[in-house]
């Protein structure tokens, strides 16, 4: 990144570097506006991190801050055959899981609607993993496949609050609780085995791919596999792992799914996955794709360093034109000057001082 | 190095000595001092003392790569965390419980008592029971007994408060007992390590 750039907030510098990043592989800055209707969040509720949006009238609609970029992307692009890329910057508004005030929450991602072929897929792997690299920190990419899990979850063949169990469970990487649910209802000793071999299986892929072809003695996830795979043989299997916990709402997301973390900071700072479902349910027959990288989480764990200034000119009343007239002289110089009648508590910079009396 | 939370009081002691047999003991480790934080670098291991209910928000904002805490505790709060091992200490029993002399009548919103709101709710809505929540913070079976609720949602360890109290169990909702939580993000850069005292204290 041009070192001119430096006074830029980490945050900002990362957005510029991932924005040249997107452009690079063609991809189109989209806008939107900060407000949809309210309806579209109630009625998709599930595939939002929170349940609270902030609403409010507007003439006769009800609309809401966005809490969310890919369903409000979803809705309005206009579908016009081929392959649509496209990368955003946008603000969302929402409460932390953990509750507590409205937070304005600053998220970059990328989204390709239309046409999504494993060349696409592999594309995004790659680009999630440059992403994430740019933080400049140890990263690891997690990657899934929304079909392998219901597959071996379906082949237990529960009722609908069961299924639900058994999915905490392996969201949960809770082998002991579903062990006990399954000795309990008696199931197929073969589900069983699928189920808690995919909560165990080892993160590196060389490691995992055996046990997922005895995996698929007893279950048909050949397809699934060969696709996680293929697309790993594109993208490199540096930072990847297979994690089969990730799980997302099976009306919104199909096939690949991903979640992006980074050293020493507690949750996922980026996800992201295959959701042709969601368009689906705008009345969209095409296929897509995405990620959002969470600039705000990581905003929280990286330290920005001071944001002091090279320098303070001191000023009085009787030398203020001077003392401006210097300062500006010392800003086009490249310092960062501030004016003050005082040092501030704790400076630690230059101390430069008008002459008297020139004014 | 492991950072680990326990949960202050008995269970926290048996805790640490269940993680103590399995080679993550501590020489700096006295159950009556008052220090919170005791590190042992040679067994690569740093323990936390914190109120077990706090046990989930150290794990889950990463203060702690793993912790334990009851399963009580982890359905009311549901923290976003890895749930590795079902440490089978500390078992106990979530019950619903009455006056000895309670019926349901099914017709009343039923009066819950209860600190755990949030697992009473989703309890009594797979049942379909209307109920009325009682938020208490302790002393739970005083609640039937005042005739502020018809009925308490709480832990039961030998059931003897109960019957000294004059109630009776209603029924038996889950089975409590502590568990091994890990930070998601601290389980992707330390999987051996947390996946090695895992397995040790299984007993492997």
């Amino acid at each position: 990144m041009n070192e001119t750039l430096d006074f830029l907030r980490r945050e900002e510098r990362l957005s510029l570097q991932l924005k040249l990043l997107y452009q690079s592989y063609g991809y189109k800055e989209f806008k939107l506006s900060s407000f949809d209707e309210y309806s579209l969040y109630a009625e998709n509720q599930n595939f939002l991190a929170g349940r609270d949006v902030i609403c409010f009238q507007a003439g006769e609609k009800l609309l809401a801050l966005r809490p969310d970029v890919t369903l409000s992307i979803a809705k309005n692009y206009p579908l016009v055959g081929g392959c649509a890329k496209l990368y955003y910057h946008e603000k969302v508004f929402r409460k932390s899981s953990r509750g507590g005030q409205f937070t304005e929450v600053s998220q970059i991602g990328v989204e390709v609607i239309g046409e999504v072929d494993l060349v696409t897929e592999a594309e995004l792997c790659h680009l999630m993993h440059q992403t994430l690299s740019a933080i400049g920190r140890k990263f690891v990419l997690n990657i899934s496949h929304m079909g392998i899990v219901r597959k071996a979850v379906e082949a237990i063949n529960l009722t609908e609050e069961d299924t639900a169990f058994v999915i905490e469970c392996v969201r949960n990487k809770n082998t002991h609780d579903f062990l006990s649910f399954c000795s309990e209802k008696q199931v197929d000793p073969k589900a069983v085995r699928a189920v808690s071999e995919l909560i165990a299986l080892p993160s590196s892929p060389q490691a995992a791919k055996n046990k997922l072809t005895e995996i698929g003695q007893y279950l048909d996830i050949a397809q699934e596999t060969d696709e996680i795979y293929e697309m790993i043989g594109y993208a490199g299997e540096a930072d990847i792992q297979l994690d089969f916990s990730l799980y997302g709402d099976l009306g919104y997301y199909n096939g690949i799914i991903f979640k992006g973390y980074v050293q020493n900071i507690p949750q996922a700072v980026l996800s992201g996955g295959r959701y042709d479902k969601l368009l689906n349910k705008f009345s969209k027959p095409a296929q897509a794709i995405g990620f959002a990288l969470y600039l705000g989480e990581l905003a929280k764990y990286i330290d920005e360093g001071a944001q002091e200034a090279d320098g303070v000119l001191l000023y009085h009343e009787h030398n203020a034109k001077s003392a401006f007239r210097k300062t500006q002289a010392l800003r086009a110089e490249g310092n960062r000057i501030l004016m003050s009648r005082t040092v501030p508590q704790g400076f630690n910079g230059k101390i430069y001082s008008a002459e008297d009396g020139d004014d | 190095m492991i950072n680990i939370a326990l949960p202050k009081g008995r269970l926290g002691e048996k805790v640490y000595a269940a993680l103590a047999a399995a080679g993550y003991g501590c020489k700096e480790y006295s159950p009556n001092s008052r220090k919170l934080i005791f590190r042992d670098d040679q067994n690569g291991v740093s323990y936390f003392w914190v109120k077990p209910s706090d046990v989930a928000v150290y794990v889950e904002l990463g203060a702690a790569d793993v912790g334990v805490l009851g399963k009580d505790l982890i359905d009311e709060m549901q923290p976003d965390v890895y749930e590795l091992l079902d440490l089978k200490l500390g078992t106990c029993r979530m019950c619903i419980a009455a006056l000895k002399d309670f019926e349901d009548d099914f017709v009343k919103p039923l009066r819950v008592a209860t600190k755990f709101v949030r697992s009473a709710e989703k309890y009594f809505s797979s049942v379909g029971r209307e109920i009325e929540i009682i938020h208490l913070n302790g002393s739970i079976e005083l609640a039937p007994v005042l005739g502020l609720s018809d009925v308490i949602f709480d832990l039961v360890e030998t059931g003897k408060t109960l019957t000294e109290n004059n109630l009776k169990i209603v029924r038996q909702v889950s089975s409590i007992s502590a568990r091994l939580i890990a930070n998601k993000s601290s389980y992707q850069f330390g999987r051996k390590e947390i996946d090695r005292l895992t397995e040790r204290l299984k007993g492997g």
